[in-house]
This record gives C-alpha cells, sequence and structure tokens, in this order.
C-alpha cells in the first residue's frame, strides 16, 4: 500500500513510483473471465494428456497467440476510463497488458510442458511443444530434453507473435483482422524457428559436431533465439508506450 | 467573456485554479462510419476550474463535455494542447491522475458485476484515505446494499453509488458527467444534497460538473463553461455573467438596427426579445422590457446566437 501512496501521491508522479503490481491486478480483475477461460482449458488440455495424448495441448499455444488480440478486443472506453480513476496511465496500461499476457503464455506453455512430461512418464512419445511445429527429435534420445526443447519453441513463436501485433492491439481496441494477423504471424514465426533447428539437425546428420548431444544444440540454439525476442519485444514495448503519445489512436467504443 | 472568443491563459496551470485547459484538441475515429475517418471533437478548448468552486461544463447533446471530461481524467488522450489538474500535467503517455480527484462518470466505467464492496475495495488500494465508513453511510441513507451488483441498481441507485464511491476520496475535486440526467426529481434533489454536503466540507473542494440543463442548479453553480460544437464560447462566474447581461424585449424595427449588440434573439409576436450586455441596452431603441437573465436564460440565448 505504501507505493501505491506514492504512485497516487500529487504532482504527475514519475513511472518508476508507480507499483508495476496495480497495473497487472487491474487487468487481471478486469480479464478474470478471460483468463479463467484460458485456465479451463488448460486443465482440459492436461486431463487429456493423461489417458491420451498431448498432441492437443500443443493447440493451446494457438489459443494463447490470439492472447493479444482478445484482451485487446475486449477493451471499451469504459475500462480505460477505471484505470484513469485508479491513478493509471496508459502506457501502464500497454504494461499490465503485457503482464497479463506474459501471465497467460507462462500458464499455457507450462500446461503443454506438463502435458509433454505426463505423456513421457506414461511411457508415450511426445509432441514436444507447439502444435503444428512438433519437435520429436530422434525417439531413442531421453525426451524430456525434447519436452525443455519444445518449451522454448512454444515461448519463442508467442513472443514473435506479440512484437507484430503487441502493439497494435495495445494501442487501439483491435479489429478482427488482428485475429487473422495474429495466427498468421504466428505460423510464420513457427517456420521461421524451424529453420535454424532443421540447419541443427542437417548438421548432426553429417556428424559436423560429433560427440554433441543433438538435442542440447538445438535447446541452445533456440535459447539465443527466445532471449534476442524477448530484448527486441522489450524494445517494441517502449516504441509502443512512445506511440501513445501521437494521440486519437486510443480505445473508444 | 465575449463569445467565442478565446481565453488569454498563462502557459502553466495557476495557483487559483484546481484545472486549466489549454488549446485542447482531441479527435476520435468516427464509430459510425466503416473506414472510422478521425473527428474532430475538441477544437482549441480552453479554460480553467476555480478551486473551491463548483464548476458546471454546459453544452447540448455531443458538444463533447463527455470526451473533455474523460480526457481530463487521462482516459483517452489530446492531440494537443496543455492540462493541468491539481498541479500535475495530464495528457502524456505517462501521465496519470493525481490523488484526491474522485470520477463520477455518465455510464458506470466498472464492470456491472461489481458491488459497491468492490468498489470501495479497488479505491482504497490506491486511496490511503479513503473513508470506507463515509460511503457506508452515503449507501444507508440511499438504501443500496453494499453487496448489491451494479446491474441490480436502478439508474438513481447507479448514480448515487458512483458518486459515494467518488465522495469516498474525500476529492478535492470531484468530476461528475452528467450527474443529474437520469434521476428522478427526488433522487436529483438528494444528490444535490450530498454535493452540497461535499462542497461545504472544505474550502479547497472543487467540483466540476457536465449537464446540458442548468434547470435547478443554477443557484449551486459558481463558474461556468458552455460548449458548443467541441468549442468553448462562454465562461466566467455565474454571478458576474448574471450581472452583465441583460434580456431585452424590443420591436421589430429596432432588432435590425441594434443586431451586433442583440444575442440569440428570438421572436414573440411582433416583439424580440434578446440577451444583450448589460452597457449595451442603454441606446436600445423601442426598447419595451429589460429584465435579469437567469443562468439558463444566457446559456439558452448564447448557444442560440452561436448555432446560426
Amino acid at each position: 500500500m505504501s507505493t501505491t501512496t506514492a504512485a497516487r501521491a500529487s504532482g504527475g508522479p514519475p513511472t518508476e513510483q508507480r507499483p508495476a503490481g496495480l497495473a497487472l491486478r487491474t487487468e487481471l480483475r478486469l480479464n478474470a473471465g478471460q483468463l479463467a477461460l484460458t485456465l479451463m482449458l488448460c486443465a482440459a488440455a492436461l486431463l487429456w494428456a493423461a489417458p491420451a495424448t498431448d498432441q492437443y495441448a500443443g493447440l493451446l499455444t494457438l489459443w494463447a497467440a490470439l492472447g493479444w488480440y482478445r484482451y485487446g478486443r475486449a477493451d471499451t472506453i469504459e475500462r480505460e476510463e477505471l484505470r484513469a480513476s485508479l491513478g493509471l496511465s496508459r502506457a501502464d496500461r500497454v504494461r499490465g497488458r503485457l503482464a497479463l499476457v506474459g501471465v497467460e503464455h507462462a500458464a499455457v506453455v507450462m500446461t503443454v510442458t506438463a502435458g509433454a512430461v505426463i505423456s513421457v512418464l506414461l511411457g508415450r512419445e511426445t509432441s514436444g511443444g507447439a502444435t503444428p511445429f512438433s519437435f520429436t527429435g530422434d525417439p531413442s534420445d531421453p525426451q524430456l530434453p525434447i519436452v525443455v526443447v519444445g518449451a522454448l519453441f512454444s515461448l519463442a513463436a508467442l513472443v514473435a507473435t506479440g512484437i507484430v501485433v503487441g502493439g497494435e492491439c495495445t494501442r487501439r481496441r483491435p479489429g478482427r483482422s488482428m485475429a487473422l494477423l495474429s495466427i498468421l504471424t504466428y505460423f510464420l514465426a513457427g517456420v521461421l524457428l524451424a529453420i535454424p533447428l532443421a540447419l541443427v539437425e542437417i548438421a548432426l546428420r553429417f556428424d559436423l559436431w560429433s560427440g554433441t548431444g543433438g538435442i542440447a544444440i538445438v535447446g541452445t540454439v533456440l535459447a539465443a533465439l527466445l532471449a534476442g525476442l524477448l530484448l527486441r519485444l522489450r524494445l517494441s514495448v517502449r516504441r509502443w508506450i512512445r506511440g501513445l503519445d501521437s494521440g486519437r489512436s486510443e480505445t473508444v467504443r | 467573456m465575449p463569445f467565442g472568443e478565446p481565453l488569454d491563459l498563462p502557459a502553466t496551470g495557476s495557483a487559483g485554479s484546481a484545472v486549466t485547459v489549454r488549446a485542447l484538441d482531441v479527435r476520435l475515429p468516427d464509430a459510425q462510419r466503416w473506414a472510422r475517418p478521425l473527428q474532430h471533437v475538441l477544437r482549441g478548448v480552453s479554460f480553467e476550474v476555480p478551486r473551491g468552486q463548483v464548476t458546471a461544463l454546459v453544452g447540448t447533446n455531443g458538444a463533447g463535455k463527455t470526451t473533455l471530461l474523460r480526457t481530463l481524467s487521462g482516459a483517452l488522450a489530446p492531440d494537443s494542447g496543455m492540462i493541468d489538474v491539481l498541479g500535475a500535467p495530464l495528457g502524456g503517455a505517462e501521465d496519470a491522475l493525481p490523488a484526491g480527484v474522485g470520477i463520477v462518470p455518465d455510464v458506470p466505467f466498472q464492470p456491472d458485476h461489481w458491488t459497491a464492496d468492490d468498489m470501495v475495495l479497488a479505491q482504497r488500494r490506491v486511496e490511503p484515505a479513503y473513508d470506507a465508513h463515509l460511503v457506508g453511510r452515503l449507501l444507508r441513507r440511499a438504501g443500496i446494499a453494499p453487496g448489491a451488483q451494479l446491474r441490480r441498481l436502478s439508474a438513481g441507485q447507479r448514480t448515487r453509488l458512483l458518486l459515494a464511491v467518488a465522495l469516498g476520496i474525500r476529492p478535492d475535486l470531484l468530476m461528475l458527467d452528467e450527474p443529474f440526467a437520469r434521476l428522478d426529481p427526488l433522487a436529483r434533489a438528494d444528490v444535490l444534497d450530498e454535493l452540497r454536503e461535499h462542497h461545504a466540507g472544505g474550502e479547497d473542494r472543487t467540483i466540476l460538473l457536465s449537464t446540458h440543463d442548468l434547470g435547478e442548479i443554477d443557484r449551486f453553480v459558481d463558474h461556468v463553461v458552455l460548449l458548443h460544437e467541441g468549442r468553448v464560447v462562454l465562461e466566467g462566474g455565474s454571478i458576474d455573467l448574471v450581472e452583465e447581461h441583460l434580456v431585452a424585449t424590443t420591436g421589430a424595427p429596432s432588432r435590425e438596427g441594434c443586431a451586433e449588440v442583440l444575442r440569440g434573439a428570438r421572436r414573440s409576436g411582433d416583439q424580440f426579445e434578446a440577451l444583450v450586455r448589460a452597457e449595451d441596452a442603454v441606446g436600445l431603441d423601442q426598447l419595451t422590457d429589460l429584465r435579469r437573465p437567469t443562468l439558463q436564460d444566457i446559456l439558452t440565448f448564447t448557444l442560440r446566437e452561436v448555432s446560426r
């Protein structure tokens, strides 16, 4: 509460004093229904993974890729007024939305990973991540590292989607074309991310890195790509917030 | 202030003002049209809300009152101009409403499944001095259960709930959008009483309310800003405006000769009734009657004049 008090001091508080948690809490409250639906889908995917397959758990990442669109679409001027009345700026809204989507993505990726782990523990092959860009690796390899690679792949595809559609979906209420763009971007990101992985697999086939674990190399490449994408997302968020100052693009009915 | 003339305001908010707005422009997408072209909703709006006074933002439907209040709360971004609310700049992406500002919207901005308790909880988290006891007292007076959902309340109860939640802040500045629009006479009187009580509770308590009809609240209002098609066309203290103007009734011919001093003239049989500045009333031809206008008269004649 004390940090919040500082946030509401008169005289235009600097951003650093504003509690980041307040923006996320407000987003969570306003979008509780959407988030609850996602969590229910996650629970259903996990329940399905135990007796059958984790193949469909990967479809959740496609749902998550639509997160920027779904939350942006639910925005109204009344919500904007509510945020303003709680002392949140328009930049806080963008940061809060980023955090909310991050929470949802984390929940989805953890579900996908848990589904894959369940499959492995039950002795089945795992689809290992973001459907349809599953990475099954060599079936003779240990399956759990494949699960980790799948999780990295899912996250990277989601972050790439956010970089492309996040700005439009946070600065104004997105039209339905943004849903289509989100899906296309997600698939395109999957294809582009698959290229370096395919190259690594080819290199492994020709035994270029003899003695090195193939899955470890793939994981390292993906981790590096994900780090780069996260950095790019951070820069994009700054650009989106700067773009708010240009006006006339705000959330309206 | 002469009709439609721009105000000469300082570059930053003045000490005597709770709100200072200068050269404010807001454009919004037109939701009615497919291509959503930008619509100029506020054009070079400048005015001040004196600290400790009740200011009425008056205008016809579509004048831009709600857009202006939303911009003053930080919910909408201005295209250009300067806004100062209780000493804090507003309008930039990082600018947030300072503490001590209560907002009562025309349409509740809280989700309609929220209860009074939910609203109090949300405000308490951000307003350290939030007075939940006062809110409870006001809700009891209005007969609203703390657990009642917003969607189950009547329009009058909603307004009283939103007002109670805003008053819990003990706001230095209370902004209300059309607070009387949906109220029956009894509820209107109750809301007015609560506003009077709040205003009397401290010298610096400022109220800014929008309305399209001053009606019976004109005696409650100290300062008036008249908005028409996104522009401020009249601003001034209520007493000053009433003292500076007269309603003149003249014969038809003199109206032609004195058109430039007669504002918003309307025909009544073979007579014309119009608003004049007190000093211009002396030389009017065929003057049959002069009377002191009400604040509502001044606004009506001014709107008629600027609508031509």
